[in-house]
């Protein structure tokens, strides 16, 4: 609780003692008498101010929200002493926007009254949200003099990247043993018609290809192969980044993970996240609305920490990064060590997709426009279209994406390239 | 910010009405300039710097009348400067907040309290006034002038001082 006098008392000061000073140098009283006012309110606030007394709770309607939903924010106050003027302010975030009500307000509370007022911010872009942190005034009257305090309930709000529909996703070379929606080749219990047989003790009658059996003049059997599902590992870059704020290849390349693991875990398939940066977290692969809170809280963790050291995925546990999973590296390639890291992964056999996140746009945009800056962006375009080349040379499967343009459309242009499956 | 422009023009009109002449016409309205431009642009220090004029200015004329001493129109001018103050201050320091209106009506209390209890104090030290200042030695003259001087330093220096961005506005 810190007293602060205001620079009205010191304004006033100066005026009560420059209309004494021309009263008595002119010796006529009007002047000494135009201090009056001034002075009767200086000496109001001498007085000393009790310390007020009050509770004071803080909600919010959600801990949860996805990018550009609303949550309202509601503060309660119950005086316990009077509460002339008390000025409530939570400090929000640049990129927060307050929809309705205010986040600043002046309330005037009786003793034993209690006053409640409400704000709805609505967060455009994914972020963990730390709220609950309220600064008091309270001012006497007279604006002379006020108490400062400050008030913690910390409340945290997570706002996830809003994962976007994909219709059309990089299908997986090697399927697992769980049901899903992927046609493996075990043949099994399925719908996908594969093979016909010879009829053999045991096979169910339903199984009986009728039309077969009478061309072939004994029984036959139709296989079915399974529907199966698969493990996703994505692997979202942390090591660099290009452009600022909320325009940045890390955001892109996070919404991109999130859409991924959205779309996926929707397929009943396991999806798993390795952040491979200057921190190195790892979410072990799962099904589920659960796995998707899982994956999304630790995307809301992802920052670029800038580290010289060069992580080994060798010491990302097996459970972490099965063997037969599909990885999407999300990455802008801007990091040898990433390129490295994704060379290793698809030198090890592991069938992997590299999203490669255009980090052009991003670093123009950070950028003042300039002919000079024109021409270095184009050269860079050049350079970096040789790079992915090269990358593809050496047998990475790498897919180009503008964040400007949907993911959607960028991943329609990998499936020619891929099998629909091969055996398990 | 009505409540506040009524004083100004009354700290411009008092000095003219005693002293109709053209050089005051034109000081009294660069005061009340002063005054408005820091009321609108919710800057105390400017208001009070345009008081500070006018309370200059209406000294100035009622020497220049020799009129005899009047209590109405230093009550008058020392309420406005109070309301031109207080109102630019109250303007400042909730700028850009929700305001209940039950601040509103409590600080119109206040005001109106602090203007009634200037009328009382005044009508007292009106008749007060003659024995406590003109009855003085010349000693306690200028005793008074420079401890008012010195009130006076040290209230624009206080008044100039930057504060950190924690302090009240």
């Amino acid at each position: 609780m810190t007293p602060r006098l205001s620079p009205l008392a010191s304004t006033m000061l100066a005026l009560v003692a420059w209309a004494l000073w021309l009263g008595v140098l002119t010796g006529r009283v009007e002047a000494l008498l135009i201090a009056v006012p001034l002075l009767i309110g200086l000496v109001r606030s001498g007085t000393r101010m009790a310390a007020p007394r009050y509770s004071i709770t803080h909600e919010a309607s959600t801990a949860r929200l996805f990018e550009g939903e609303s949550v309202t924010v509601t503060v309660t106050v119950t005086a316990a002493s009077s509460l002339p003027q008390v000025e409530i302010l939570e400090p929000l975030p640049a990129s927060v926007e307050v929809v309705s009500g205010s986040n600043r307000t002046v309330l005037a509370l009786a003793p034993g009254e209690t006053a409640r007022f409400s704000y709805e911010i609505r967060v455009p872009a994914w972020l963990h949200l730390t709220l609950g942190t309220l600064h008091l005034r309270i001012w006497e009257p007279s604006g002379l003099r006020a108490l400062e305090m400050r008030h913690h309930d910390s409340k945290s709000v997570r706002v996830y990247p809003r994962p976007a529909p994909l219709r059309r996703l990089p299908a997986p070379l090697r399927t697992q043993s769980s049901v899903g929606n992927y046609v493996s080749a075990m043949v099994g219990e399925g719908l996908e018609p594969g093979e016909i047989r010879p009829f053999a003790p045991g096979d169910r009658v339903r199984h009986v290809n009728w039309r077969a059996s009478l061309r072939l003049g004994r029984l036959h059997v139709t296989r079915h192969q399974e529907e199966r599902n698969a493990d996703v590992v994505l692997m979202l870059d942390t090591l660099s980044r290009a452009g600022t704020g909320t325009a940045s290849t890390l955001q892109a390349g996070v919404r991109a993970a999130a859409s991924l693991a959205g779309a996926y875990l929707h397929r009943k398939d396991r999806v798993g996240l390795i952040e491979y940066g200057g921190v190195f977290r790892w979410v072990k692969p799962a099904t589920g609305r659960a796995q998707l809170e899982r994956v999304l809280d630790t995307l809301l963790r992802a920052d670029v920490t800038f580290t010289y050291v060069a992580k080994d995925l060798g010491l990302v546990p097996r459970r972490v990064l099965p063997a037969q999973a599909l990885v999407i590296a999300v990455s802008p390639l801007l990091d040898a060590r990433f390129i490295t890291a994704a060379s290793d992964l698809a030198a090890r056999g592991f069938d992997l997709v590299v999203l490669a996140i255009d980090p052009i746009p991003f670093a123009r945009a950070a950028m003042r426009s300039s002919a000079l800056g024109d021409v270095a962006a184009r050269l860079w375009a050049i350079e970096r279209r040789l790079e992915l080349a090269a990358l593809r040379g050496r047998g990475l499967r790498v897919l180009e994406w503008d964040p400007e343009s949907s993911l959607d459309l960028a991943l329609t242009r990998l499936e020619p390239h891929r099998r629909r499956w091969t055996a398990a | 910010m009505i409540l506040v422009l009524i004083p100004i023009a009354w700290l411009v009109a008092l000095p003219v009405l005693l002293v109709p002449a053209r050089p005051m016409v034109w000081l009294a309205l660069a005061a009340g300039t002063l005054c408005a431009t820091g009321a609108i642009a919710r800057s105390v220090a400017l208001a009070g710097a345009g008081g500070a004029g006018a309370i200059a200015l209406y000294t100035a004329a009622i020497l220049w009348t020799a009129a005899p001493p009047s209590a109405l129109g230093a009550v008058s001018l020392g309420v406005a400067l109070f309301l031109v103050l207080e109102g630019t201050a109250f303007r400042r320091r909730f700028h850009g907040a929700s305001v209940r209106p039950a601040v509103v009506w409590r600080q119109a209390l206040h005001w109106a309290g602090v203007v009634s209890a200037a009328i009382v104090a005044i009508v007292v030290v009106d008749g007060l006034s003659g024995a406590l200042v003109f009855a003085a030695p010349s000693p306690v003259y200028a005793t008074l002038a420079a401890a008012s001087a010195l009130g006076v330093v040290v209230g624009a220096v206080a008044m100039l001082t930057p504060r950190g961005e924690a302090g009240p506005r």
